[in-house]
């Protein structure tokens, strides 16, 4: 026990030492990448999270709500909409519920013709479900009283930076009129008042008129719904889970979704990111373990003579090794600090102003406390092995080498 | 009493050998000033770091008060280096971050005794090698012959039976050379402590008691003087 104090004293001794009078230069530098290998290894991490963080907003925000109620299987609408509304807005943590009629129609504009997805909805309903509204670039939202109206989503009318234009009308302009055909072969021209983009395709492609007109033209439908939309009071304080069992406990004959059940393709998206993630955080540590090898490996090498007098004036090996692995693993917590300070400090805010602008929508950084402690957990380990195997090897050495030696 | 019976000591260098010392054998009484003399090249090194048990030989026996050392694991190796042994390199080999006090404490205080003990003695050491007024100078901040006296210094600190120099002045001029081997003397006259030290320089001689001539890593003859 004694002997075992006497090796950590020295061993912490020429620590201290070696810090404090070592080349304070080549400790800045050395904690300063320990900072950026930690930021590199949080970064990607942060940005995929950001990426499925922004999916699922968007799925909620723009497409369902939190909670989407769906026809019974083998039915194709819900039949009784108002009372199925009345029900869903008795259930605890259920603040706003938006009916809706979805169809199919052809519209054609200018010679260009296509097939695309029309919700009939009620205009003030939906505008507190979704963030749709908030989202028009062009024009504005339909009114309660519009009649012949209808808003686009920015991959129907093209544009330049769309991304299916091929697929859309090409250019269409607020105060166009455009040809639509429904399914029986109805045909009616509507005025475009408004253009949205959410910056989600999903969102994007679809067009809205109102619920009034929709049912003049189809009176047949009426009161009936394709699907309801759900908001959640506090989505924070209310499970998900617990309000959709509530629904389901209610006689409502309906199939009731979570927005991540109806995530889809987003969801098989985001799978596949996690695997990546995973694939690029491995290949990251195992990165971050070579470079602080390397950087253990040259400092080891270039004090490989003072460990062989070390080690021949009587110092116990584990005294030397001690210094050494006390050194890089001081390096690798400060470089921990210093790069999360930089990463939530300056990385998080920048990204928050100025977020990145992808497809799927603005993406910000995200990065889970755990992971991030998870990370620093494996910064540590790998930095004590870079570390530990070329002070072994060298302790391994005859003195003789170490000291005189090739 | 180091005892030294048919030492031999071969390095492998790929598909050739080297016959570094070839049946070497002799005794050092306690309290001796022995030098090894020799050709460069003619196994005196070899010799000292041997006796020093920093390499192992190929073959034969070191005795120390007729203890046999080649029955040590590398563990009590280091620890004797540490205990009984005290070790002077030509190229002064401090630990640059270390004072001078540091440096001259850091096997006190690896042998475990109170620290206001070693630290004492470090002091006294360095008053008796001349540095007092440089105990915190870090060694960037001493010449060389006064870095060679810490080193001389610290392979003191814990009183060894047997100190070990390895050519102690080929790295200084005459002037360093000089007070580093009266140093020696002094060591060797008032603290009758056993010095084995390695060196070219004739005029070192007049400082031994013994001087070991080495050829082609055997001991030609013995000089003793009178």
């Amino acid at each position: 026990m004694k002997q075992t104090l006497r090796t950590w004293k020295v061993g912490f001794f020429l620590t201290v030492r070696s810090l404090t009078r070592g080349n304070v230069s080549t400790t800045l530098m050395t904690i300063f990448m320990m900072a950026m290998i930690f930021v590199n290894l949080i970064f990607l991490t942060s940005i995929i999270n950001g990426l499925v963080h922004t999916a699922y907003n968007q799925i909620i925000e723009t497409l369902t709500g939190h909670i989407l109620v769906e026809p019974a299987a083998g039915k194709g609408s819900l039949a009784d909409a108002t009372a199925v509304e009345k029900e869903l807005m008795h259930v605890n943590g259920i603040s706003h519920v938006s009916p809706r009629t979805n169809f199919s129609a052809e519209l054609e504009y200018n010679g260009e013709k296509g097939s695309y997805r029309g919700v009939a909805i009620d205009t003030e309903k939906e505008a507190a479900v979704t963030t749709v509204k908030n989202h028009v670039v062009a024009g504005r939202f339909l009114e309660p009283d519009d009649t012949n109206a209808v808003i686009l989503g920015n991959q129907i009318t093209g544009g330049e930076d769309v991304e299916l234009h091929e697929y859309s009308l090409k250019n269409v302009q607020v105060g166009d009129a455009v040809k639509m055909t429904f399914a029986n072969g109805l045909e009616k021209t509507y005025t475009v008042v408004g253009i949205f983009d959410n910056d989600f395709v999903q969102a994007d492609n679809r067009f809205f008129v109102n619920a009034d007109e929709y049912f003049s033209l189809f009176p047949e439908l009426k009161n009936q719904a394709s699907e309801m939309a759900v908001r959640m009071d506090h989505s924070d304080v209310y499970d998900v889970d617990a309000v959709v069992s509530d629904i389901e406990s209610r006689s409502i004959d309906a199939n009731i979704r979570t927005w991540k059940d109806t995530a889809g393709v987003v969801e098989s998206f985001t799978a596949s990111f996690t695997i990546v993630n995973f694939i690029v955080s491995i290949v990251g540590i195992i990165v971050a373990g070579i470079t602080i090898f390397i950087v253990m490996y040259v400092d080891v090498v270039n004090r490989r003579k003072q460990i062989g007098i070390l080690r021949a004036i009587g110092i116990a090996e584990n005294s030397i090794a001690i210094s050494y692995l006390l050194r890089a693993l001081l390096y690798a917590v400060v470089g921990i600090i210093l790069g999360m300070i930089l990463f939530n400090v300056v990385i998080i805010p920048m990204f928050i102003r100025r977020p990145l602008h992808l497809p799927v929508g603005n993406v910000s950084l995200i990065i889970d406390t755990g992971v991030m402690y998870m990370r620093a957990l494996a910064l540590l380990i790998v930095s004590f092995l870079g570390a530990y195997i070329p002070i072994h090897k060298t302790l391994r050495m005859h003195i003789i080498d170490a000291i005189w030696g090739e | 009493m180091i005892r030294v019976e048919n030492l031999y000591k071969t390095f492998v260098m790929g598909e050739v050998q080297v016959h570094a010392l070839r049946g070497v054998s002799f005794e050092i009484a306690d309290g001796e000033f022995v030098g090894i003399m020799g050709k460069s090249g003619s196994g005196k090194s070899t010799l000292l770091r041997q006796l020093g048990l920093i390499d192992e030989p190929t073959k034969g026996e070191i005795f120390y008060d007729d203890k046999p050392t080649h029955e040590l694991s590398l563990r009590e190796r280091s620890h004797f280096r540490l205990t009984y042994l005290g070790y002077i390199f030509q190229e002064f080999a401090l630990i640059p971050e270390l004072t001078a006090l540091e440096n001259v404490m850091l096997p006190g205080m690896m042998k475990g005794e109170k620290r206001e003990d070693y630290e004492r003695r470090a002091t006294e050491l360095l008053e008796i090698v001349d540095l007092g007024d440089r105990i915190h100078h870090r060694p960037k901040q001493l010449s060389g012959g006064q870095q060679q006296r810490v080193a001389i210094a610290r392979s003191l600190i814990n009183t060894p039976k047997v100190l070990f120099a390895d050519e102690p002045t080929a790295s200084l001029d005459s002037t360093s050379s000089k007070i580093v081997m009266e140093t020696f003397q002094k060591l060797n006259k008032e603290l009758k402590q056993t010095i084995i030290l390695v060196t070219h320089e004739p005029d070192d001689e007049r400082y031994l008691h013994k001087t070991l001539w080495m050829k082609d890593g055997k001991l030609i003859h013995h000089k003793t003087a009178i």
